[in-house]
């Protein structure tokens, strides 16, 4: 291993358990920041997943973890026992036991680091508020030591969690504990107070670095947190390894043909068809995994109409222009947005067919039922598939015709990224990393990538949704035609109604810039930001980094 | 010895000082005794504005256009005729003078000689009659130009003052009055009164403003419309004079004409009448009729006022205060005011190529009468209602025609928020028919207008039945649901006829009547309406059901049909009665009471709407003389009840029952094991021979 150790701690990776975007970020910066001089370990709670996939490290007696190694790349360390090896990541019955612990058996690691032969760490990467407490324990103990770690918090979505100081003393961190901030030591009782109970700004109160993930969700956190962060704070936009001829490839092993990406045209409608009424009635229990219990019982249960059994979808009743929406089953990824918008979308679009990839989270069984209903009254219209189907997920992007991304906020939006990969435009809320990702066509023409709504607005999301498969479904007809002419006709925005009739080549050329806008987002640029923030954090962190 | 009485006051002058007695007698036998008296210094004789409305509504039954003409308009024209100097202004609304120019043009003309002879001042008004601030902006100046343009052709002049409908009253009316030319208006002095004008106040008009153009406001005096004419001359002359003072001083009596010979026996109207007028040509130092323009000429106006929303008292009170609320408190109200904006778009659209034909029937069609309801008839009269209808879907017919609406696609379908409540209706149209479509009242139809010149009809022109403020304690129960057709029950295996039509508590044990339902047109022109409910039962609970209604409406056949699909996703058996409501109307002839028969035909045997049936059969036609027959078919023949839908409403005569429509409701008495479905179609269509 060579340059400056660097620790992520993170509740999810998809080398162990991943539940949404965060099981990304943290492993494929990670992965590429070697490179950019940093040895990078995820730290994380192996929710059950350690002993199977890791090499013992260490067995910490006084907290009664268990420490493993995946030597990766990139290498994670991974703790489990008690609450830690609970598979339900962010069940609320069993978080705050997983966050004291994680920062009780860190703090006990650092004490034993020796035993283990792993580097000291000079940099302590946080990932959301779960990871505060474990940092600052990790700051804490390695200050102890002499050595005095910068800190990065990064936020990935504002929590409004608040705690007092018997929660962190749960979490080995006393009110007289110091830990070094800025080139000078702090009391965790001084950082609790200056962060008034909020763990997101005790996150940033106590690091040397405050990162988020994109520039208009940055505001965001700013307007929530202080603008006093402003000047120790930073970007670092998530990236994807999402590429079209990987894709592609998958989805060739479903058609059981060869597709080529550069041939889209020709094969994306059959890949479409396909999917929808075989593909999608073909998938069996074995290919779809619910982690959440509650839901998984739930499920178990739900057939009628659009359904076979156990909650796995019947296939559409015949092709159709095709919308996609993934992501985990909460408000804030704006479901309900389009659900309220069903009525619409559907009346605009008949044959639409709307998929839903959704991943049932602690909680969402309210939601799981709202979407079972909604199939039932659209069965034409509308399919859900409950958990992760890994095996139609990328495909499913390719054969899309336009992606919903109705977040009510999103501070970077990766689903929309993952779409533009696969050359689907995306229908997306203006918030957050959705406002800077997608590139609105009324505002680019066909150097566009999608058409932003309002957040919350049904009505507009089933206007922008219905205008994208309409123009993408047109790609398909000779321009001019009765049938070309009709889909225009029916395109509910004006702008884009009058972009095709002046470029009828226009989805496709909107397809291409999906992809190059896709392309602009990678882990290589992710890592190379970070970095440099890992850099500007030790500067600001002075004498104490790299002492002792 | 019987008591002669003098029917006015005694007056009695001393210094300058008028003393006035009136006398009244519990009995013939018994002495007079003083009932007003008052002292009144350097009094001037008040004025006095004898205010007449005429109206008749757009609609109105022949028999009584009649009758009100014999009992009543001849009589008032007597009167008028025997004292040329008791000066009166009258105003005959819209709708009646188009009625009289066509039936009895020699009424106007009489009217029109009174006038150029000074006894009468005549006004104008809208020509449908129309409640002014209900209407669109551009509406209410046409309405008075319509009325200005028809009575000018008539009379051969324009009058200054206009009688405003119901004197419904918003702060905006001046501009499109103004800019008609008109001068003034009659309101309530409640209306002054709320805009803190005390009572003497009222006795003066004032002017008024809006974005510039002023109209003057006579205030109608509410003591005097209720004394007069129900109490004694007497009374009526001494009140009238207990308000005197300055010269200036106009106390304005403004009412129904009506009220002389229909209200109460025209014996009595004629007597009162008479012996009003004998005083007040009798008593001029006291009383004094003046004309409103001429009284303006005289003494101008007061000053200015701005006058807030309002009417007369008993308005304010049924209409909750303001009277837009009467299209929150009558669906069926609303449903024909946002009928109008949907045809007044077309008509619009259809530019100067419409014929003039087109906006008469629209503006007659915006007749007041049938959108509210206060202690009379109004939205209750099913006649009324099926006139403004008339009126729209012959507009809107030949709106389409100048369009050419159905050269190259022959069905529509819109979805649109038609009722302004926040959620989309479907509306299907066609050449000859249109089905509006409520998904979120339980998916169900709630208007269908046949269009064929000489049969428009609304077959769905129906009314709930609200509880109004005299049914309070009679045992009456009101509708709980929209009388609208395509409505699923799930009654109790024992429900009756009875219990549907007069609302027995809980016998309805789904809920999927008044379910919100979603809707998908397909794109073959397919309506899809589907919700999930429940049955409940006491002892095992709810039941979860899905319910589907396919609608299919064939562009070249005047009908539609709708498949239903009634699932049980329970565990255990549903045991109900299960009902498909509707409510058709058959068209009211309005000419004669001898038109032939109004009602159904089942099995073979015709029946009157006023009767019921109940019994198997395949169909059942809804029959009129004067409309196409709508037969609504069951796919599989069933119990039908079919029963009139009675209003005990309150009419001039006391409190009837009024027929208002003819419910119709199939009924299968169902077992629905678990998994199991009902299916049933049901087709209603408009035979044109």
């Amino acid at each position: 291993m060579n340059g400056k150790a660097a620790w992520i701690i993170s509740f999810e990776s998809r080398y162990t358990r991943k539940i949404g975007g965060l099981g990304e970020v943290p492993p494929n910066i990670a992965l590429r920041l070697p490179d950019k001089g940093y040895e990078a370990y995820i730290v994380t709670p192996g929710h059950g997943t350690g002993p199977s996939r890791g090499e013992p490290l260490l067995y910490l007696e006084k907290t009664g973890v268990e420490t493993y190694l995946l030597p990766g790349p990139p290498p994670h360390i991974v703790f489990e026992g008690g609450a830690l090896s609970d598979p339900n990541v962010y069940g609320p019955r069993v978080l705050d036991e997983k966050v004291w612990l994680l920062s009780r058996a860190l703090q006990e690691l650092v004490e034993r680091l020796a035993d283990t032969g792993l580097p000291k760490p000079v940099i302590i990467h946080g990932n959301d508020w779960h990871s505060v407490p474990p940092m600052l324990a990790a700051k804490k103990a390695l200050a102890a030591q002499g050595t005095g770690p910068a800190s990065v918090y990064h936020i990935h979505l504002l929590s409004r969690r608040h705690v007092d100081q018997g929660y962190l003393g749960k979490a080995g961190l006393d009110p007289w504990d110091e830990i070094p901030v800025m080139g000078r030591p702090r009391s965790i009782g001084e950082l609790l107070e200056a962060s008034a109970g909020s763990m997101d700004r005790l996150g940033a109160e106590a690091s040397e670095a405050l990162v988020t993930v994109s520039r208009r969700y940055l505001y965001t956190v700013l307007g929530v947190l202080g603008h006093r962060y402003s000047s120790r704070s930073g970007v670092v936009y998530n990236g994807t390894d999402w590429r079209i001829t990987e894709i592609a490839e998958e989805a060739s092993r479903l058609m059981g043909q060869r597709l080529d990406p550069r041939e889209m045209k020709r094969w994306r409608r059959r890949l479409r068809e396909k999917m929808l009424t075989e593909i999608l009635e073909e998938l069996g229990p074995g290919h779809v995994a619910v982690d959440d219990p509650e839901a998984a019982a739930f499920l178990a249960k739900v057939r009628g109409r659009g359904f076979r059994e156990h909650g796995l979808p019947e296939g559409f009743p015949g092709d159709g222009p095709m919308v996609l929406m993934t992501g985990r089953l909460t408000r804030q990824k704006g479901f309900h947005v389009l659900l309220r918008g069903l009525e619409d979308l559907v009346a605009a679009v008949p044959d639409i067919r709307i998929l839903l990839l959704v991943i049932p989270v602690w909680g969402s069984r309210r939601l799981i039922e709202e979407i079972v209903e909604a199939v039932e009254l659209y069965p034409e219209n509308l399919r859900a598939v409950f958990g992760r189907a890994a095996t139609i997920y990328r495909p499913a992007h390719l054969a899309a015709d336009a992606m919903a991304a109705p977040s009510i906020y999103e501070p970077f939006g990766i689903m929309a990224v993952e779409a533009m990969a696969a050359a689907a435009p995306v229908a997306a809320s203006r918030t957050g990393g959705l406002a800077e990702t997608v590139i609105d066509v009324r505002e680019a023409g066909v150097m566009g990538t999608g058409l932003h709504h309002r957040p919350g607005y049904s009505s507009e999301l089933a206007s922008t949704l219905a205008s994208l498969v309409l123009a993408m479904e047109a790609g398909y007809h000779e321009p001019y035609t009765a049938a070309w002419n009709r889909l225009v006709e029916a395109i509910p925005l004006e702008e884009v109604a009058q972009l095709l009739m002046e470029n009828p080549g226009a989805p496709w050329l909107i397809r291409s810039s999906c992809i190059a806008r896709a392309g602009e987002y990678t882990w290589e640029a992710a890592a190379e930001k970070t970095a440099g923030i890992y850099h500007e954090a030790l500067g600001r962190a002075g004498r104490w980094v790299g002492e002792g | 010895m019987p008591w002669l009485i003098k029917p006015y006051p005694i007056i009695l002058k001393y210094r300058g000082a008028v003393i006035y007695i009136t006398l009244q007698t519990t009995g013939i036998h018994e002495p007079p005794m003083p009932a007003y008296m008052g002292v009144v210094s350097a009094v001037a004789p008040i004025k006095f504005i004898f205010l007449i409305h005429y109206h008749q509504p757009t609609g109105q039954l022949r028999w009584i256009y009649d009758r009100v003409y014999e009992n009543s308009y001849r009589l008032l024209l007597d009167v008028f005729k025997k004292y040329p100097d008791v000066k009166v202004a009258i105003h005959v609304s819209g709708p009646l003078l188009l009625e009289m120019l066509e039936r009895s043009p020699e009424y106007i003309e009489e009217l029109v000689r009174l006038s150029e002879n000074g006894s009468v001042e005549l006004l104008a008004g809208s020509i449908g009659e129309a409640v002014l601030p209900l209407l669109p902006v551009e509406d209410r100046f046409y309405q008075v130009r319509e009325y200005l343009r028809v009575f000018e052709r008539h009379a051969g002049f324009r009058p200054r003052g206009m009688w405003l409908p119901e004197r419904v009253w918003e702060p905006s009316l001046p501009v499109p009055l103004a800019d008609n030319g008109i001068e003034y208006v009659f309101l309530d002095d409640t209306v002054l009164y709320r805009a803190g004008g005390w009572r003497d106040d009222a006795l003066y008009p004032w002017l008024t403003e809006e974005s510039g153009r002023r109209l003057g406001v006579f205030f109608i005096d509410t003591e005097l419309r209720y004394i007069l004419p129900w109490r004694s001359v007497g009374e009526v002359l001494a009140y009238m004079r207990s308000r005197s003072g300055d010269e200036a001083r106009v106390l304005v009596w403004g009412s129904d004409a009506e009220k002389f010979g229909e209200w109460r026996d025209p014996g009595w109207a004629r007597r009162w009448l008479t012996e009003f007028f004998e005083a007040l040509r009798n008593s001029r130092d006291i009383v004094e009729t003046v004309h409103p323009g001429e009284y303006v000429e005289q003494y101008g106006y007061r000053g200015l006022r701005y006058l807030p929303s309002g009417s007369y008292d008993k308005m304010m009170e049924w209409s909750g205060g303001f009277f837009r609320n009467f299209l929150v408190k009558y669906p069926e109200s609303n449903n024909m005011h946002k009928k109008m904006l949907w045809v007044r778009r077309k008509l619009r659209e259809a530019g100067p190529r419409l014929p003039e034909e087109a906006w008469r029937h629209y503006h007659l069609a915006q007749c007041n009468d049938p959108y509210w309801h206060g202690l009379f008839g109004g939205i209750y009269l099913p006649h009324l209602r099926q006139a403004v209808y008339e009126h729209y879907i012959a507009a809107e017919r030949m709106a389409e025609e100048v369009l050419e609406s159905y050269s190259s696609k022959k069905l529509y379908i819109h979805r649109v928020d038609q009722d302004y409540d926040g959620a989309k209706e479907v509306l299907v149209e066609t050449p000859l028919l249109n089905i509006y479509i409520d998904p979120g009242d339980g998916g169900t139809v709630y208007e269908l207008d046949y269009k064929e010149e000489g049969y428009e009809h609304n077959y769905m022109d129906t009314v709930t039945r609200r509880m109004e403020p005299y049914l309070e304690n009679t045992g009456f129960r009101m509708d709980w649901y929209r009388r609208s057709s395509a409505r699923i029950h799930l009654w109790r295996p024992w429900a009756t006829m009875d219990d549907w039509v007069n609302n027995t508590p809980w016998m309805d044990r789904g809920d999927v009547a008044l379910k919100k339902h979603v809707a998908r047109i397909a794109g073959d022109g397919e309506i899809v309406l589907r919700t999930r409910g429940a049955h409940y039962s006491e002892a095992e609970g709810a039941a979860p059901l899905y319910i589907e209604k396919k609608i299919r409406v064939d562009p070249d056949e005047p009908g539609l049909t709708v498949s239903y699909l009634v699932a049980n996703e329970s565990e255990r058996t549903i045991e109900a009665l299960l009902g498909i409501e509707h409510h058709l109307a058959p068209k009211i002839c309005r000419e004669t009471r001898e038109c032939g028969l109004t009602g159904y035909r089942v099995n073979g045997v015709e029946m009157p709407v006023s009767a019921r049936w109940g019994g198997r059969a395949r169909r059942v036609e809804i029959i009129s003389p004067v409309s196409r027959r709508l037969v609504l078919e069951t796919g599989r023949g069933a119990e039908i009840w079919v029963a009139p839908i009675n209003m005990p409403a309150r009419t001039e005569k006391g409190i009837k029952e009024i027929y208002q429509t003819l419910g119709v409701m199939p009924v299968y008495r169902i077992s629905l094991g678990p998994g199991e479905e009902f299916r049933e179609e049901i087709r209603l269509v408009v035979q044109r021979s």
